[in-house]
């Protein structure tokens, strides 16, 4: 992957790698299921776009725009569209730090549940150290380096984590 | 069929933005319309141009000559790619108007004897040519005339070599050698100040002493139209 030239990372992360930002990022003039259909028509091996929406729990939701939904059900959107492409790697930049705890706690189950059920390898980027108690893996990153790395012997489900 | 979602974007966002929508595509008509506006006016100037130079045979090459023989013309006529010649008579004469206290100047320009076939032909605005045998009579220059309101019949007094002529106007030409008419020393056009009249050549050579197989006069000017293209 070193090797690859920036028109190949780019090529990589649309094939590989599914992103949730902290901030949604969702087209504000398209609905939830069309945000998603974005991916499916690029992507080489896509999910219908109907599939992700479901295992997020918005079915009932999908034809609404973005401003129609609460800031739990966008993120939940986000994380539909990032694993419609059927990612190998699922990269997540404080997907919670947006959100109260009772939402976030039902991001995160919608992650855990994506992780599940897709397989992707989840990475998920956090200052909220109550999350980690739901991963299999955690490390501590400080000042550019790992400082710390711990393996949950039995991780949480994400309804018992509180912050 | 079925709009992907992109195409669908940019149609709702054409939607709800169709104030800025309508005013970018009015910016937009305008300046398209301001193009090909300028473009037509353009375009059609430049032919409107090469076709008045080309109807009154404006001359490519001029030459001003001190003085020179009559027979030097039929040179001219002989080098290659000179399609027609003429040598005129021009005379700078001082203008002597009843209702004008400050000096003015005037071109006296002899007219194309070929007739049709000459060069720098006038196109007359009002009256007629004068009688090539008269001596008195002359074409004014069109902002000449609407700046000292002269019309055909009208007299007209001027200084040349030394005497006062009477001159009467028979017409009000446009030439098209002098569309942005400057006097001497002038930076401006002011044609109540200067203008050009026009007239036989016989009355010029006699009134100048150039009648005679060779021109003695101060100013005979040489004119060709030189190439191939312009001469029907």
């Amino acid at each position: 992957m070193t090797a690859l030239d920036e028109r190949g990372l780019t090529q990589y992360r649309r094939d590989h790698v599914g992103f949730v930002f902290q901030f949604y990022n969702l087209m504000s003039s398209l609905t939830a299921r069309e945000n998603v259909q974005m991916v499916t028509e690029i992507a080489r091996r896509p999910m219908s776009p109907d599939d992700p929406v479901a295992l997020v729990g918005l079915t009932d939701r999908r034809d609404h725009f973005p401003a129609q939904l609460s800031g739990g059900e966008q993120q939940r959107v986000a994380i539909a569209r990032a694993i419609a492409k059927n990612p190998e790697v699922l990269l997540c930049d404080e997907p919670t730090g947006a959100l109260d705890s009772a939402t976030g706690i039902k991001v995160l189950g919608a992650l855990a549940e994506v992780n599940r059920s897709v397989g992707a390898t989840t990475l998920v980027i956090t200052h909220n150290a109550a999350i980690r108690e739901i991963a299999d893996r955690v490390l501590r990153f400080a000042d550019g380096r790992i400082v710390e790395e711990t393996v949950n012997a039995t991780k949480k489900d994400p309804a018992e984590v509180s912050w | 069929m079925v709009i992907s979602p992109l195409h669908r974007k940019v149609l709702r966002d054409l939607r709800r933005l169709w104030a800025h929508v309508l005013a970018i595509a009015l910016v937009l008509a305008a300046g398209v319309a301001t193009l090909i506006l300028g473009n037509g006016a353009h375009s059609s100037l430049h032919e409107t141009r090469a076709r008045y130079y080309d109807d009154y045979r404006f001359a490519d090459v001029f030459a001003d000559v001190t003085r020179a023989p009559r027979a030097l013309l039929g040179d001219i006529r002989e080098i290659d790619n000179v399609l027609a010649a003429e040598a005129r008579i021009v005379q700078l004469a001082l203008l002597d108007m009843p209702a004008m206290a400050e000096p003015g100047t005037m071109f006296l320009v002899s007219l194309p004897e070929d007739g049709d076939r000459g060069l720098n032909l006038l196109h007359l605005r009002q009256g007629q040519l004068p009688d090539p045998q008269s001596a008195r009579e002359v074409v004014v220059s069109e902002g000449f005339a609407a700046a000292h309101r002269l019309r055909p019949g009208a007299p007209l007094t001027v200084l040349m070599n030394g005497q006062q002529r009477e001159l009467r106007v028979t017409g009000i030409a446009l030439s098209p050698e002098f569309i942005y008419a400057l006097g001497l020393g002038e930076m401006m056009p002011d044609p109540r100040r200067f203008g050009i009249a026009w007239l036989p050549r016989p009355a010029l050579e006699s009134a100048l002493d150039l009648e005679g197989a060779f021109s003695k006069g101060r100013v005979l000017e040489c004119r060709a139209q030189a190439g191939a293209g312009g001469i029907g």
